[in-house]
């Protein structure tokens, strides 16, 4: 996976990587708790177990990129710089959230950080970033478009309709595959024959890669390529990360048939996380100190989130709206 | 003097000219022109980049058009029939609620240009009208133009609004000619227009229906019976104002439908009016619409179509009753 002409990460580069991951999984874990104590009246999807991409991915991002995410899509926002009390206020359904409580965490829409899409229909983020990716290429400038999708949305028409035009118009997009191995419920590769996403890429002409999902650095080395390919109009990549959601498909479902203890065992045990903060520490680029502190200050900020999300409003039902409608 | 194809592709070229953001959409739309012609020409001047011919696929179709617009382009989806979108409709539902959600800080303004229309032997996979997917959903523009001038007016508007359009365009109506003039002819939506004033009836029409209420109220006119024709023109918003005080003026309405009758915008008209109008009504509000029956045999569609004869006597009927 990782290619000739390796990049060279800096001490800043890797704990940065550090400190969004962590800031996610705080993210993440405090959302669990809200869901279960009743803050979140809909949907909560999360993504605990998957940092590791979309850190590795939208590490690479400048502002004015775009961005589109399906439905697991925190991380993904967080990754492109949506500040945490937005992400809190929406999910709680309050005035403060990115989109005033009208969404909630299936619907993370941010002008200002380049989020221009959201949302759980399958595949809809492949297909918009191609029309992104056609207004970039008529404006003529070098930004990228990143589009997440999950395994599930990788058998959709809209997969197979976008990435070809993707490929045979050489958008600048990077599509990145999260393929946590269940679409849903079911095992990905009960639903097809060819389970490496990768290699669909390959047959319509895009840049197929394989990475290593919890592996963080390899998603940035792969991401690092694919967004320089991108940016000087050489066209599209197709990213598949391996990865595992270590929660339900959805908080609150007991999955049916359970997933395998030892297939749970053995990708919890492969933690994104955990796993970067011993390499880190092993290869001494990080104290046991400095880590400590990036836990500390991140679970600091996402309490200060969650408590200015509690104590936020509910909004009121905007008559001004419906009258314009009828 | 214009057919309906002449008159909307001259307000495509403008509108393309006028902002390079605008962009076309759609199937075999480049040198050919379109099924229906409704882009001849335009690659040459505009290129393949803002023509652009996309496979016969409307997931990416409709998706692509929703991210451009995201993105900052002003895309135009042109279909050949309504039944085309079906694999972009949950999309376009979905994006329609994007300025509400955005405070107006993402918008999508897509133009999307649906062929739909009874007749010419064209049913099921071809050919229908589903006006009140659209009409049901909160966050659109609907307008069905009558006219050339009406469509050129219409689409000229639907590009540069903010809002995602629906232009329901009849094919029965495409080689319809008028003189539409050279003016900028940019029309507002939500408002009906007038076209024949009465005191006997209201007859509310839109679409391919307007020239069956024209034609009909002129066989009553020459019998003595002055009906008032009104186009609804746009679907949603409703300007119930206009069909309102027209109401109040004749005190009975009749609409005429170029669609199915089941939850259609008419039956959405005669809730309203009984709502606000009830006190001026001095009978049961009258409709005409295409029938369930509707099928391929030139029978079956003679019979299930309204025509300007077929609606010249229910009215007559209507009013004596």
């Amino acid at each position: 996976m990782a290619k000739s002409g390796r990049l060279v990460l800096l001490a800043d580069t890797l704990l940065a990587l550090y400190r969004n991951m962590a800031r996610i999984r705080a993210v993440e874990k405090r959302l669990v708790q809200s869901f279960q104590e009743g803050l979140i009246s809909g949907d909560c999807h999360s993504s605990m177990g998957q940092e590791g991409v979309a850190t590795g991915i939208c590490q690479h991002l400048r502002a004015n990129d775009l961005l589109f995410s399906p439905h697991r899509g925190h991380g993904h926002a967080i990754g492109k710089g949506m500040p945490l009390t937005q992400l809190f206020g929406e999910l709680y359904g309050r005035v403060t959230g990115c989109c005033q409580g009208k969404g909630g965490g299936r619907n993370l829409l941010s002008q200002e950080i380049g989020l221009l899409g959201s949302s759980g229909l399958l595949g809809a983020t492949i297909t918009e970033a191609v029309g992104a990716g056609i207004a970039i290429q008529l404006e003529r400038s070098d930004r990228v478009v990143v589009a997440f999708f999950g395994d599930g949305a990788a058998l959709h028409g809209r997969f197979h309709e976008g990435i070809n035009l993707a490929a045979h118009w050489k958008l600048p997009i990077i599509f990145v595959c999260e393929n946590n191995l269940y679409a849903d419920q079911t095992k990905f590769e009960d639903l097809t024959a060819q389970s490496r996403v990768s290699l669909r890429g390959r047959a319509y002409g895009l840049h197929g890669i394989d990475v290593d999902g919890n592996d963080v650095t390899a998603v940035y080395e792969e991401a690092y390529e694919a967004v320089r390919i991108a940016r000087v109009g050489d066209g599209p990549s197709l990213i598949e990360c391996r990865t595992y959601r270590a929660r339900p498909f959805v908080e609150g479902l007991e999955e049916k048939p359970a997933r395998p203890l030892s297939e749970r065992d053995e990708w919890l045990g492969n933690d994104p996380i955990v796993k970067f903060a011993s390499k880190l520490l092993d290869a001494d680029h990080a104290s046991a100190a400095e880590v400590a502190a990036v836990e500390k200050e991140v679970v600091q900020e996402v309490l200060q989130a969650h408590r200015d999300a509690v104590e936020a409003p509910f909004p009121n039902s905007n008559s001004a709206e419906t009258a314009a409608a009828e | 003097m214009k057919t309906y194809i002449e008159a909307t592709r001259e307000a495509l070229a403008e509108e393309l000219a006028a902002d390079d953001r605008t962009v076309v959409f759609g199937r075999d739309i480049g040198p050919s022109g379109g099924v229906f012609r409704s882009t001849s020409g335009l690659i040459d001047v505009f290129g393949k980049d803002r023509i652009r011919s996309f496979p016969l696929g409307d997931h990416v179709l409709v998706g692509a058009a929703i991210g451009a617009a995201l993105a900052g382009l002003r895309p135009i989806i042109d279909l050949i029939s309504p039944h085309e979108i079906s694999g972009g409709l949950a999309h376009l539902v979905q994006a329609a609620s994007t300025e509400s959600l955005s405070q107006g800080t993402l918008v999508v303004p897509i133009t999307l240009r649906l062929a739909t229309g009874y007749g010419m032997g064209a049913v099921r996979d071809q050919a229908g009208d589903l006006h009140s997917l659209w009409t049901s959903t909160p966050g659109i523009q609907v307008v069905a133009p009558a006219t050339p001038y009406v469509g050129k007016g219409t689409l000229k508007s639907a590009i540069r609004s903010n809002q995602l359009t629906v232009l329901l365009e009849d094919r029965g109506l495409f080689e319809t000619r008028q003189e539409i003039g050279d003016d900028e002819c940019l029309l507002p939506f939500g408002e009906a227009e007038c076209l024949v004033e009465g005191d006997l009836a209201t007859v509310v029409a839109w679409g391919a229906a307007v020239p069956w209420a024209l034609g009909a109220a002129k066989t009553l006119a020459e019998k003595g019976q002055r009906v008032e024709v009104i186009d609804l023109r746009s679907l949603a918003p409703i300007d119930l104002k206009t069909i309102g005080e027209s109401c109040v003026k004749t005190g009975r309405v009749f609409i005429v439908e170029p669609s199915l009758p089941d939850c259609s915008v008419g039956s959405e008209l005669i809730a309203r009016l009984q709502e606000t109008c009830f006190d001026y009504l001095d009978a049961p509000i009258g409709r005409m619409n295409v029938d369930r029956s509707v099928a391929y045999s030139p029978t079956l569609e003679a019979n299930a179509i309204p025509s300007v004869d077929g609606l010249f006597h229910s009215l007559k009927d209507w009013l004596t009753e």
